[in-house]
């Protein structure tokens, strides 16, 4: 102090009138400021209290020193040039700072940043320069310390990935954040000062919001309305800015715009909200195959429970042999790769089986990384049934005997033909592609067909059913029954038909018919017959009578032309009884005595018959007998049939000739007996004849035409049928076919 | 040889009589089966010619009768135009012949012969 007081005293002039040198001192020395002057030499004269403390340098020790050692070196030469340029021009500052960036050392070494005034000062003859002198660096600290905090604070507002809002407290827009803007898509500009809640709060949330507003809702959840349209969900942190009085400034507003989160966190409720409603079986694998999760609809089809499978192998549901294909599979998908609809078989709790539809895939983090293997299966059982059983009919349906076309609607060409068509018809699937309905119902024209479908294509009808020929690859034709409906094949309009050949029902009403018009035949010759009958025996007795008279007389009469004439009557009269015996041969009821016979003996009793007159005709007789099984038959008729033939052979070769007579065994049921002779023969017309009633060949008076006709009804009772084969000139057959008595066992005694 | 002619048709009972009476037969008559009947009461004859076709009684009740009261008695059955079989039904109940009629006197003279079994002109069919 004493120092300071010393060197003040030097420096002080003028108004130390005013103030006494003494309190010049105090003034100086308790200055806050360090103050320092110096002499044209640079050398310390005054040094006070604050100078000293400064500059870690005591007073008595800093007056007398050259002032540069208070300068840092690096700056003394500018500080030595500023000095002289001071002292010469006798410029001066006295505004702090305004001298720049000046800087002291201390006497530790250290320097500081000085704010600094300096002028002038004339002390008798001397000048002294007077410095007023500050320490600046603990305010340049603060202040940078303070510049870099703001700079953070505003490199935070701006990289903030918040909202940051600023309202005044009546909710207009004072400030916010670059977050901000780009999210609702306004500069500040354009909505600095309106009403936060008219702009950016939804119609809905406004009131609401507004009305509480400034409360501060810590956490609460409200939504902003952006530029283009759509809302984001914000969750907000406000806090209010008062002044230093406590009054409301305004309130400072963070929100994190969840909306993503909150979509995220929906979706994820939905999916497993899915997973637990699906009805196919959805569960997932660990890495390590153990499993992860197990819905309900696996639990269903499978048997176990989430809680016993969880944590667990699978192996359980795998059949035997499988588990290999099924690892291997695992470690695939866990690879990357996505199987699709596999179809396997696997084991319930309850040991029975389930088919499903299974598809596996690689379930990823966030990273990409596969951490497990989702499976989704369906129950396919029922539908692998159905398959099969579709399957089968379908195959039932093309191996079907009966014929079933689909054909075009519209063209008639055919788009599916099952195998009963294709055989009967002769044409492969290829050819029958080729082919319309009209190729193959040769008999029908395109426009008889059309109307013939005509009520299905009106819909008057829903099936039609018609008759017509189809034609075979080989042109043969076989009748059918045509029945059409209408369906669908492959998307398109066509006609479906199911075709059965009635070849087999035609030919058997053709003999019902045949069968019918015998025995209606039959039947007028039966009543024939029972007249025939009643008048023959009426006719016996006079003609027994005429008969016998005539004889008489021929034997009595004397003279031979008289004699000749009864010999007519006689002639006349057997003539007219052998026709009417020949119609009572016919009328004969049915007094069958069937035994089991040989037709050779039968056979060869009846040439015995005949064998003189044979002879005496010139006839030679061919036999060729096999050995036959029995027949059940009446060898009395049999013998009458066969004596029937024989004399018709006899009649045709009335100047000699041969009789083949055979018998023989062509198949295991049949024993056939052939009578053939040499003789005139017949054409085609006649022999179609021949079985027709009063049909005769002969002359005059030598046949009745009955004779063929009894023949063939007495086969017919045998069961057996007769046939006869002719030309011309070449002779005649007749050959009669018996069932053999063997079948029926009837000759098992 | 004694032949009993029944038949119901006058004409042909009587033509038949004058054939066997002039072969050299004896011939008695009955026009029925009654007749016939009667007659055999009073004298059996060596061999009885019936008509099958007569009226109220036939010619197989006459064979049953003969058949039973003197079965040694042969009988042959004749008819007008007999329906096939008839000759075996005829031999099944028991005739020693049959004939169709119309029919020659060479033959009914036939058949009485071999019903007979003998020469009916021969001294132990004459007897």
């Amino acid at each position: 102090v004493e120092a300071k007081a010393t060197g003040g005293t030097k420096m002080s002039t003028g108004p130390e009138r005013a103030l006494g040198r003494k309190e010049l001192g105090a003034v100086i020395g308790s200055a806050m400021d360090a103050i320092v002057a110096i002499d044209e030499a640079q050398r310390i004269v005054l040094f006070n209290e604050a100078a000293a403390k400064m500059f870690g340098c005591p007073g008595e020790e800093a007056l007398g020193s050259h002032i540069e050692r208070f300068v840092p070196p690096d700056s003394r030469e500018e500080h030595r040039e500023h000095v002289k340029r001071f002292a010469r021009e006798g410029t001066t500052n006295r505004r702090m700072g305004a001298l720049g960036n000046v800087r002291g050392l201390r006497a530790n070494g250290k320097e500081f940043p000085i704010e600094a005034s300096i002028s002038q000062v004339a002390s008798g003859p001397r000048m002294l320069l007077v410095a007023v002198l500050r320490d600046v660096e603990e305010r340049r600290r603060l202040e940078e310390s303070l510049q870099r905090e703001r700079g953070f604070a505003r490199e935070l507002l701006n990289t903030a990935h918040a909202v940051i809002l600023v309202l005044d407290p009546s909710g207009r827009i004072v400030q916010y954040n670059r977050f901000m803007r780009e999210l609702c898509g306004y500069e500040l500009e354009e909505v600095r000062g309106r009403d936060w809640f008219e702009t950016f709060v939804p119609a809905a949330e406004r009131e609401r919001l507004a009305e509480g507003f400034p409360a501060s809702g810590l956490g609460s959840v409200s939504h902003i309305e952006l530029r283009d349209g759509s809302t984001r969900a914000i969750r907000w942190w406000d806090a209010e800015i008062r002044d230093e009085d406590g009054a409301l400034e305004g309130l400072l507003c963070l929100g994190h715009d969840i909306t993503e989160q909150r979509v995220a966190r929906r979706d994820a409720e939905f999916l497993s909200a899915i997973i637990a409603s699906s009805s196919d079986a959805i569960f997932s694998r660990a890495r390590d195959g153990t499993i992860l999760t197990w819905n309900r609809a696996a639990e269903e089809i499978l048997g176990y429970s989430a809680a016993e499978m969880v944590g667990r192998s699978p192996e359980a549901i795998f059949p035997q042999g499988v588990k290999a294909k099924s690892d291997e599979l695992f470690r695939r998908v866990l690879g990357g790769e996505i199987v699709r609809r596999l179809e396997v078989t696997r084991v319930r709790k309850n040991g029975t089986t389930v088919d499903l539809s299974v598809s596996k895939s690689p379930v990823r983090d966030a990273d990409g990384k596969v951490v497990a293997m989702a499976v989704m299966a369906h129950d396919i059982s029922e539908e692998k049934r159905a398959r099969q059983a579709e399957a089968s009919l379908s195959e039932i349906i093309d191996q079907s005997l009966n014929e079933i076309y689909v054909c075009d609607a519209r063209t008639l060409r055919f788009l599916a033909v099952n195998l009963g068509a294709r055989e009967n018809l002769g044409f492969s699937l290829e050819e029958m592609l080729q082919l319309t309905v009209l190729d193959v119902k040769s008999e029908l024209s395109g426009e008889q067909f059309e109307e013939l479908l005509e009520p299905l294509r009106s819909g008057h009808r829903v099936k039609v059913e018609f008759e017509t020929a189809h034609r075979r690859k080989d042109g043969s034709l076989y009748p059918v029954e045509v029945h059409v409906q209408r369906g669908r094949y492959q998307g398109s309009d066509a006609l479906v038909a199911i075709v059965l050949d009635i070849t087999e029902r035609k030919a058997a009403a053709q003999r019902e018919l045949e069968a019918e018009r015998r025995a209606r035949k039959l039947e007028a010759l039966a009543s024939i017959s029972t007249l025939t009958a009643g008048i023959a025996h009426d006719i016996g007795a006079p003609m027994t009578a005429i008969l016998g008279y005539a004889e008489m007389m021929e034997k009595s009469l004397p003279d031979e032309k008289n004699r000749r004439r009864a010999q007519i009557i006689i002639e006349q009269i057997q003539r007219t009884s052998h026709l009417v015996q020949a119609l009572l041969n016919m009328a004969r009821p049915g007094e069958c005595d069937f035994i089991s016979l040989d037709v050779g003996d039968v056979l060869q009793t009846s040439l015995e018959f005949y064998r003189e007159k044979l002879r005496k005709h010139g006839v030679a007789i061919e036999r060729s007998f096999e050995p036959v099984p029995a027949v059940a038959g009446d060898p009395n008729r049999l013998q009458q049939v066969f004596l029937n033939l024989i004399t018709n052979a006899l009649d045709a070769m009335p100047n000699g000739g041969t009789l083949w007579i055979s018998l023989s065994h062509p198949e295991a049921e049949v024993v056939e007996v052939g009578i053939r002779d040499s003789g005139s023969g017949m054409d085609s017309e006649m022999a179609d004849q021949i079985f027709e009633p009063f049909f005769t060949t002969k002359k005059r008076g030598q046949g009745t035409g009955l004779g063929l006709v009894v023949a063939r009804g007495i086969i017919h009772e045998h069961d057996g049928e007769i046939a006869v084969r002719s030309e011309v000139g070449a002779g005649t057959e007749f050959v009669i076919r018996f069932p053999s008595a063997v079948a029926e066992g009837s000759d098992a005694c | 040889v004694d032949v009993l002619v029944v038949d119901d048709d006058p004409v042909v009972l009587e033509l038949v009589a004058e054939q066997l009476s002039e072969r050299g037969l004896s011939v008695a008559t009955a026009d029925g089966v009654q007749a016939a009947l009667e007659h055999l009461e009073d004298r059996a004859p060596d061999i009885v010619l019936a008509d099958i076709r007569m009226s109220p009684l036939d010619g197989y009740e006459l064979l049953a009768e003969v058949r039973s009261r003197t079965p040694r008695v042969p009988v042959v059955l004749m008819s007008s135009f007999a329906p096939p079989g008839a000759a075996e039904r005829a031999s099944h109940a028991g005739a020693a012949g049959f004939l169709r009629k119309p029919v020659t006197d060479q033959e009914v003279y036939d058949a009485v012969v071999d019903a007979r079994g003998a020469d009916p002109q021969g001294p132990d069919v004459a007897r």
